[in-house]
């Protein structure tokens, strides 16, 4: 079974570390845990991560989620091609919901059965590499406009709107 | 002259007499009601026959103040129960996460499968599993439901209940057109509640009667089951509290919650009714014709 590739966990629990350590064993190539987000961005550039898991309740007494929320938007600001997931406290739905609309890719609430968590993982990384990067699209846009044209340039940058030269550049990085 | 100045006199005395007798007795019923109050005997009334008006209207205030602070104080228990149930849930349920997941995980280990390890590991596993769905569903029942208040036929609201329980013996006796101020699920489920109980504490019949009283309806719901031990006495409305090996302890708590809810009561009685071993105590606002 082919695994997946890297999952960064972020989470002050130390038990709920070694729970996902076990549960995703099998499932991810390389886990990468931390007890404290502020080292977040820094793994981000050292490592190829594939998802982030993201525990929402940080400060002890404060359930109210918004330094998570706080996080999370770092995270899709600088690393939007990484998707994360969120690990929400139980019946916090309104705070699952403010995650999703701030770019969260899912969520699981605790306590998780470990073969939904694994699946919900596993769906949200295969969602992400169907979509395809906007570079791709544009590659594939070009080749077809300059297939219409039957090669010629000048009338392919017309119908897409750039100047003969912008498109010659174009065409040299494909 | 002098016989009028003395029948003026005597009669000025006799007045003054009166009134000071007069006000005694009014201390006397002022002392009366405190000392009920403070003796949580909130059910406490002296008649308001013969009163002027004016004194009339003043003990059937203090009469009514004793109900008011009854109803206060279990708002206020319930209330404070659902705020630290509500911190408690959470904990346990950030709790039991990896205990869960951690056993759920080593049961999939080879070197665990077969071996001594695995039935402890699976105890583990199913007994956290159990405290999740004990809160789960201690959660789901203590949402906050608005009540929806009409005007009900008591006897409609109690009249599901035989052919629902069948096995057990009925005996209803409840004015035909006695009309109350509630929430027609919430007493289903109130009613359901008891008789769950009753019928698990192995009673073969229960009785419901009712009377009225000036503003509310006063229902009894006895049964003939094993009677409630003394010291579990003050803590049957206590969340979570349960004396049954598979309880919840959700059912009496919320109970009451919801009797509240609709502007009512539920209580213990002291003493039960005969020949019954249990009686419950529901109050609902009574609907003038």
């Amino acid at each position: 079974m082919n695994k997946y590739g890297t999952i960064m966990i972020v989470d002050d629990n130390a038990a709920i570390l070694t729970a996902l350590r076990y549960c995703l064993d099998t499932t991810f190539e390389h886990i990468i845990t931390l007890s404290r987000p502020d080292d977040m961005l820094k793994t981000m550039a050292q490592h190829d991560v594939n998802i982030v898991l993201l525990d929402m309740n940080f400060t002890l007494g404060v359930n109210n989620g918004s330094e998570g929320i706080l996080w999370l938007r770092t995270l899709r600001k600088h690393h939007p091609e990484v998707p994360v997931v969120l690990l929400t406290a139980y019946a916090d739905v309104s705070l699952a919901v403010r995650g999703l609309k701030s770019g969260a890719a899912d969520f699981i609430v605790k306590p998780w059965d470990n073969d939904e968590l694994v699946r919900k993982l596993k769906d949200v990384v295969d969602m992400q590499s169907e979509i395809v990067t906007l570079d791709e699209v544009e590659a594939e846009h070009i080749r077809k406009a300059i297939d219409r044209c039957h090669g010629n340039l000048s009338k392919a940058a017309d119908m897409l709107g750039i100047t003969r030269q912008t498109l010659y550049n174009k065409m040299k990085k494909l | 002259m002098m016989l009028v100045y003395i029948i003026i006199g005597v009669g000025c005395l006799a007045l003054v007499v009166a009134f000071i007798r007069h006000q005694q007795k009014l201390s006397l019923r002022a002392r009366l009601m405190q000392e009920a109050i403070r003796n949580r005997d909130f059910m406490f009334r002296l008649s308001t026959k013969g009163l002027p008006p004016g004194e009339r209207d003043m003990q059937e205030a203090l009469n009514q103040l004793g109900n008011t602070i009854r109803q206060q104080i279990n708002q206020n228990e319930v209330e404070a129960w659902e705020r630290l149930t509500r911190v408690l849930t959470h904990e346990i349920m950030n709790a039991t996460a990896p205990i869960a997941s951690i056993s759920q995980s080593l049961l999939q280990r080879n070197d665990v499968k077969g071996t001594a390890l695995e039935e402890g590991i699976h105890a583990i596993y199913t007994t956290s599993l159990h405290l999740n769905n004990f809160v789960d569903s201690y959660r789901k029942f203590s949402q906050l439901q608005k009540p929806v208040l009409k005007d009900y036929l008591l006897t409609d609201l109690t009249s599901p209940l035989p052919p629902l329980y069948p096995t057990v013996n009925w005996q209803i006796s409840i004015a035909p057109h006695l009309l109350v101020h509630a929430d027609s699920s919430m007493m289903q489920q109130i009613l359901i509640n008891l008789t769950k109980n009753a019928i698990e504490a192995g009673a073969s019949s229960m009785g419901i009667t009712a009377r009225e009283t000036d503003n509310a309806v006063i229902i009894s719901v006895s049964n003939n089951g094993q009677p409630i031990a003394a010291d579990a006495r003050c803590s049957i409305f206590v969340p979570f509290f349960t004396t049954k090996r598979t309880g919840n302890g959700i059912g009496l708590s919320l109970c009451r919650r919801m009797m509240i809810q609709q502007n009512g009561s539920l209580e213990l009685a002291e003493r039960p009714l005969s020949p019954f071993h249990t009686t419950f105590i529901l109050t609902l606002a009574k609907i003038e014709n």
